[in-house]
């Protein structure tokens, strides 16, 4: 089990903008961490310090200007077709808005059908995936018939994430997943979290403004500041760091 | 301080929605009439009767230079008419869906340089190049429509582009890209469905000025004088006594229809384009 | 003396799907120069009523009830007073500030627009009381920041324009529609800090409509609880916090991830078609036979109110 990890090396991204004069915009700067199966790595910050740019890079969307991802022992930048897109598989990302993550042109069971396209499972199996998902994430089948916004945020969410897993990903992104959802609703999306970590042997990176749902989802905790780690440690130990920085602040 | 334009956009609204049922009436008046020619002619457009006969029992609305029945004609002329528009648009709403997507969804070098031949295309001044063009090639019917298919696919694109661009950044899409499907199953099942009612706008915005373009280049002389069109019908009463002769309802017949059936297609985009609005409000 | 006083209102939007009951029987007193919380979950019709009050909901809502503002029945004006009041009386600050400012005009002007407009000062004389105003909400250079555009802001900082800008004409209520919503810590310090000298240097009253327990708690004096378009319980902020009364507060406050993390079971209900008696009862643990059946009206307790059979 210890060789699953999904490692970030000395990251860097620029944005460069402009055609004839090229401006460099560094927004994140010499990263590492490392995420085991099973375990929760959290990145606080306030907004704008690249959390959400730190997160694409190690689902692998955008690629990092320096610096290398390594998934199972091997680099992201020397994968090869294979190799590559099944480090897209094992490796997901979840996003902020529930509302605007499910295309609301498609009824909710054609989203689910769409990612068969990615997996190869017979068409039978396929009905009993979805129902088995489903009952995963706590919904009942007769949502399969709507639509996204008929449903409400946090049942999208949960949509967002059963598509998820219907890839069987090792690692997943959580990029504010609970952010813009009702309390009482963040506790039952986070609770699915924790459940499905503790029977899937998932690794999370858990991007959050929220230092209390950090506290409660990870075992580290990173805090990004304009673009550089500014803190990396267990959690108990970030919230010392916490406290010493709030009484540095006033 | 910010309340006035919500209660101004209430009331527009309520104005455009007798302007769609007015026009979706109209337009399809036209299509309708275009479809059946062949039954709703009294003669054949051809059929040669007595010359610069004015409106009659027979002949409603009076009889051309070489006796052809005015009427007959106006029906037949709504094929002409509207095979060149919905042709144009066609060619230009393809064209324009085609290169607004590939640059918006690509972006980088491939979206400069589509943006950039755009560009060129824009700069050409239209009528013109068709006046040259049918003074050089033989004036068709064919010809026409493709030339203006061809040049004006500019705006189309260019706001296929920009809504390419909103959508693609949008997070449904970014969460597909992450799944790892494929760009273009990407661009099939998630961005083109958004693109159309900007594209059903666009397509009968530019059937309309695609008839007004083949009316006045009928008018100058310079469209296909084997097929009757509305504008070649102006054309000849012009060119052949009609208004000399004060025979109006030989050049006002056609130029009455060429204008109500501009007016219903566009009255029928702005109501595709409220439609659109409303989806972005979400209302 | 009760500024905004709201009576038994009531408001439907017809839908394709049927009437979608937003409010169901609410009543509030708003006390002069008191901040009062609107609390509950999206969907619940808070900001329904803040646009009820503002006399600016969509054309398929249907009213019903009194919503009275200083002795005045608002949902009985015309449309000319309304916008009086609405310019001078009652200030508003909406969820989205990069939607409510005019990207073509400055900081400054946007700020003194209520000035120019309602109280016929001259522009520059105006611009230099928005450059005031923002000095004293703590921007830190209000001259520079008042030629500047809302694009060149964040977020936040467009935020706290459009509370200076809803207060420049020293209204007497200020309705705040989830004013921090999407803000990170840093920035929702700053706009409690700005609501806060409004509340102590003008004396305006604030109707707060938020989802956030930490927002409610550091700026209102009492609380109102709302689900499924009704107010469930309404307290003085001290005895709410110290012990919430009806179930539905309780649990939400223990889904709080300081106060134990525990989700509320079931899902909020539809409005299309809510459950009979009382709202809550599919999903209460306290549930008894009668509360499928009856639904509970506001009970006063000391200075409390709540909607619910136990305390009857």
């Amino acid at each position: 089990m210890c060789d699953i990890y999904l490692r970030a090396e000395n990251v860097s991204k620029t944005f460069a903008s402009g055609i004839f004069s090229r401006k460099h915009t560094m927004v994140i700067e010499g990263i590492s961490l490392n995420i085991k199966a099973g375990k929760t790595v959290g990145i606080v910050g306030s907004s704008g310090t690249g959390k959400t740019t730190l997160g694409k890079i190690i689902s692998g969307i955008e690629d990092p200007t320096n610096g290398e991802i390594i998934f199972r022992g091997r680099k992201i930048s020397s994968l090869k077709n294979n190799g590559l897109s099944r480090f897209r598989r094992k490796v997901q990302m979840m996003f902020q808005d529930p509302e605007g993550a499910l295309n609301p042109l498609k009824t909710i069971a054609k989203l689910f059908h769409e990612v068969f396209g990615l997996v190869k499972i017979s068409k039978p199996e396929r009905e009993s995936r979805i129902r088995e998902i489903l009952r995963t994430i706590g919904l009942s089948e007769e949502i399969l018939c709507r639509y996204p916004n008929q449903l409400s945020g946090g049942q999208n969410q949960r949509v967002a994430l059963g598509r998820i897993l219907l890839l069987e990903p090792e690692f997943i992104v959580l990029d504010e997943p609970t952010s813009s959802l009702d309390i009482s609703v963040q506790a039952k999306v986070l609770h699915l979290l924790k459940d499905l970590q503790r029977q899937k042997e998932l690794g999370y990176l858990f991007i959050s403004h929220d230092f209390k749902v950090v506290e409660f989802m990870c075992d580290e905790v990173g805090y990004l500041e304009h673009g550089v780690l500014d803190f990396y440690g267990s959690t108990a130990e970030f919230m010392d760091y916490r406290c010493r920085i709030s009484k540095n602040i006033r | 301080m910010r309340l006035k334009p919500f209660f101004n956009r209430r009331g527009i609204i309520k104005e455009k929605i007798s302007l769609n049922k007015f026009g979706l009436i109209l337009f399809s008046f036209f299509t309708l009439t275009a479809v059946f020619a062949l039954h709703l002619a009294p003669y054949d457009p051809w059929e040669r009767f007595e010359p610069y006969a004015s409106p009659n029992r027979y002949h409603l609305l009076g009889t051309n230079d070489i006796g052809n029945d005015i009427l007959s004609e106006l029906i037949h002329g709504s094929r002409v008419s509207l095979l060149v528009g919905l042709g144009t648009a066609s060619i230009a709403t393809l064209l324009g869906l085609i290169i607004g997507l590939v640059s918006g969804y690509f972006k980088g070098i491939v979206d400069e340089l589509l943006m950039g031949i755009t560009d060129i295309f824009l700069m050409i001044p239209r009528i013109p190049l068709i006046i040259i063009l049918a003074a050089f090639l033989r004036p068709s019917f064919w010809i026409i429509m493709l030339v203006l298919g061809l040049i004006w696919w500019t705006t189309t694109a260019r706001v296929v582009r920009s809504k390419t661009l909103q959508i693609r950044e949008m997070s449904f899409v970014t969460s597909s890209r992450s799944l790892g499907f494929k760009n273009s199953y990407i661009i099939v099942s998630d961005i083109i469905p958004h693109l159309f009612q900007v594209l059903s706008t666009k397509f009968m915005l530019t059937t309309a000025s695609a008839m007004i373009s083949e009316a006045s280049l009928s008018f100058l002389g310079l469209g296909d004088p084997s097929m009757k069109s509305w504008g070649m019908m102006i054309n000849f009463a012009f060119q052949r006594g009609g208004f000399i002769n004060e025979m109006w309802w030989w050049y006002a017949a056609p130029g009455i229809c060429i204008t109500m059936c501009v007016l219903s297609i566009v009255s029928l985009s702005f109501s595709f384009e409220r439609e659109e609005q409303k989806v972005i409000a979400g209302m | 003396m009760s500024c905004l006083h709201i009576k038994n209102l009531k408001v439907s939007f017809s839908t394709p799907l049927g009437l979608l009951k937003a409010v169901d029987g609410v009543s509030l007193d708003h006390v002069d120069g008191e901040t009062l919380a609107l609390v509950g979950e999206t969907g619940c019709g808070k900001s329904v009523i803040a646009r009820s009050v503002m006399g600016i909901l969509p054309d398929n809502a249907v009213l019903e009830g009194e919503i009275y503002y200083e002795e005045q029945n608002l949902l009985k004006m015309s449309e000319g007073e309304l916008a009086v009041i609405r310019g001078k009386e009652i200030g508003i600050v909406f969820q989205n500030p990069s939607l409510a400012l005019n990207p073509v005009h400055s900081i400054g002007r946007q700020i003194a627009e209520p000035l120019i407009v309602h109280d016929r000062m001259k522009k520059k004389e105006a611009l230099l009381r928005a450059v005031k105003l923002l000095e004293k909400m703590r921007f830190e250079e209000a001259e520079k920041h008042s030629r500047m555009f809302p694009f060149q802001f964040s977020g936040g900082m467009n935020q706290r324009v459009l509370i200076a800008a809803s207060v420049v004409a020293d209204p007497k209520l200020l309705i705040a529609d989830e004013p921090t919503k999407g803000l990170d810590a840093a920035l929702k310090a700053r706009i409690v800090e700005e609501l806060e000298i409004v509340k102590r240097f003008n004396g305006t009253s604030i109707l707060l409509i938020t989802h956030d327990f930490d927002l409610a708690e550091k700026l209102s004096d009492r609380i109102a609880i709302m689900y499924a378009g009704e107010i469930l319980e309404i307290s003085p902020l001290k005895d709410f916090f110290s012990q919430q009364m009806h179930p539905y507060s309780q649990a939400l406050l223990k889904s709080l991830p300081d106060r134990g993390f525990v989700p509320i079971p079931g899902a909020s209900p539809s409005m299309l078609n809510p459950p009979e008696g009382c709202k809550f009862h599919p999903r209460c643990p306290f549930m008894r036979e009668i509360c499928t059946r009856r639904r509970p009206s506001l009970v006063k307790i000391g200075g409390r109110e709540v909607r619910c059979v136990i305390y009857t």
